[in-house]
């Protein structure tokens, strides 16, 4: 399969809850610190107990999502694993695995870091998203 | 210790400083400590900073910080140099330089924020408002193509970026508090709010800006007419639409329209798409090869039946 470009990246990441608030022109910025990266089935993405540096978004296939042994959920196309990696560097409390041949975006928090310090509007967008989430969860 | 540097430069306000202090400027560990080191220099360096401003070889995140220091220096040096660079091409740099004369004009009213520049820019930023109107309408009804739907939002936002951009212009004109009141009144869109909006402005604006400006707040079928009327805009088909924004400058709505006229199976649009793989950057060349590959299997298809 052809590597994705700038306009299909865009698209995938249109779908990604955490952007949604982002403007085309944003996400054009995210979507070109974004690396395209293939998983075959079992290899592990991140590790509980490990540090991650990056965020995935799933383009394609199924990342299973697990804590000790026991899967918890199943993240499938335009889904997000690892979104607070770049937010806090604690280590992860679960760990991903490919459940079968996935593509996903990696975006990188050092990348990600350096692209918010020249665009204050883009972490604007992320912070009223984040912040919606939040009211939503206190609020019930 | 990069820091206490800054902070000594900013007092010993030497300029064998400025080219470290400027370079810093682009590092956002350090660019807080940069701004306000270079801001103590003061009115002095306004001319420098005028030059990396309007130097548009100079990278455009250097560029749009350049504004942040001006507008701590309450000085119409500040003005001036910040009015000079009113109309860059670069939209990002052109917010950047209102965002800074407006927060000047808040802080020191008493400064010149002169009419001969802003007038001329506001007219400029209306024409450009009624040209995207015009490469957005006959996009307007096409739900089935992804990039398509990409470009038209793109086009919206740029749209509503111009309005702002617009009002802040007539912020530097007219009385900021009244002029961002109708602004939030038009961002609303509610059409009580809309006509106080337009009631205010033709009370307000000079007869040259009224005729331009309250048009971009009427109807879209309102804004097609006016544009026609005022700027000899006319509204092109789909296809001629997607090739002006191909043959824009404007590297995003280029990989947009280029995207959209592959999926859209425009096969007209090949000479351009292939010009700009040949001579555009890595990213807009791969969406060029994408559209172009669509293209010839569409292409390949209609002679198959």
């Amino acid at each position: 399969m052809a590597e994705l470009n700038l306009v299909e990246k865009v698209i995938a990441l249109e779908a990604v809850e955490l952007l949604r608030s982002l403007s085309p022109d944003q996400l054009a910025r995210v979507a070109s610190i974004a690396q395209e990266v293939h998983f075959p089935p079992g290899k592990v993405i991140f590790e509980a107990g490990k540090d991650v540096d990056a965020l995935y978004v799933v383009l394609d296939g199924s990342v299973a999502v697990s804590r000790g042994g026991e899967v918890l959920a199943h993240a499938q196309q335009n889904e997000v694993i690892g979104a607070w990696a770049l937010f806090d560097d604690e280590p992860m409390q679960v760990t991903a695995t490919a459940a079968e041949d996935v593509r996903v975006l990696k975006i990188s928090r050092s990348d990600f870091y350096e692209l918010l310090s020249d665009n204050i509007e883009i972490a604007a967008g992320i912070f009223s998203t984040l912040v919606k989430r939040f009211r939503k969860l206190v609020e019930g | 210790m990069l820091e206490a540097a800054c902070a000594a430069a900013g007092k010993l306000k030497n300029r064998v400083y400025l080219p470290a202090l400027l370079g810093l400027l682009a590092n956002w560990r350090y660019r807080g400590c940069a701004l306000a080191a270079l801001t103590a220099y003061g009115v002095r360096i306004a001319g420098t900073l005028g030059d990396i401003l309007q130097d548009d070889t100079a990278p455009p995140s250097l560029r749009r910080q350049i504004p942040r220091v001006l507008r701590s220096i309450r000085e119409q040096r500040s003005v001036d140099v910040l009015l000079a660079s009113i109309g860059d091409r670069d939209v990002s740099v052109r917010a950047a330089v209102l965002r800074a004369l407006n927060r000047l004009r808040e802080d020191a009213p008493h400064l010149e924020f002169g009419p001969q520049f802003v007038t001329p820019q506001i007219l400029a930023e209306a024409k450009h408002y009624c040209q995207l109107h015009a490469a957005l309408a006959p996009l307007a009804h096409d739900g089935a193509h992804r990039a398509v739907r990409l470009l038209r939002r793109t086009l919206e936002e740029r749209s509503q970026q111009t309005v702002e951009r617009l009002f802040r212009l007539l912020g530097l004109r007219y009385p900021p508090q009244d002029i961002y009141a109708v602004y939030r009144s038009v961002v609303r869109q509610s059409p009580e709010d809309l006509a106080a909006a337009v009631e205010f402005l033709e009370g307000v604006l000079d007869r040259p800006l009224r005729r331009v400006v309250v048009p971009i707040l009427e109807p879209a079928a309102n804004v097609a007419e006016k544009a026609k009327e005022l700027f000899g805009i006319e509204y092109p088909s789909p296809a001629e639409a997607l090739r002006e924004l191909v043959r824009s400058k404007d590297p995003w709505l280029v990989a947009c329209a280029i995207a959209a006229a592959g999926e859209a199976g425009l096969s007209a649009l090949v000479p351009e798409i292939r010009e700009i793989q040949r001579t555009a950057g890595a990213e807009v060349g791969a969406v060029a090869r994408t559209a172009l590959a669509a293209l010839a299997e569409e292409e390949g298809r209609a002679w198959r039946n």
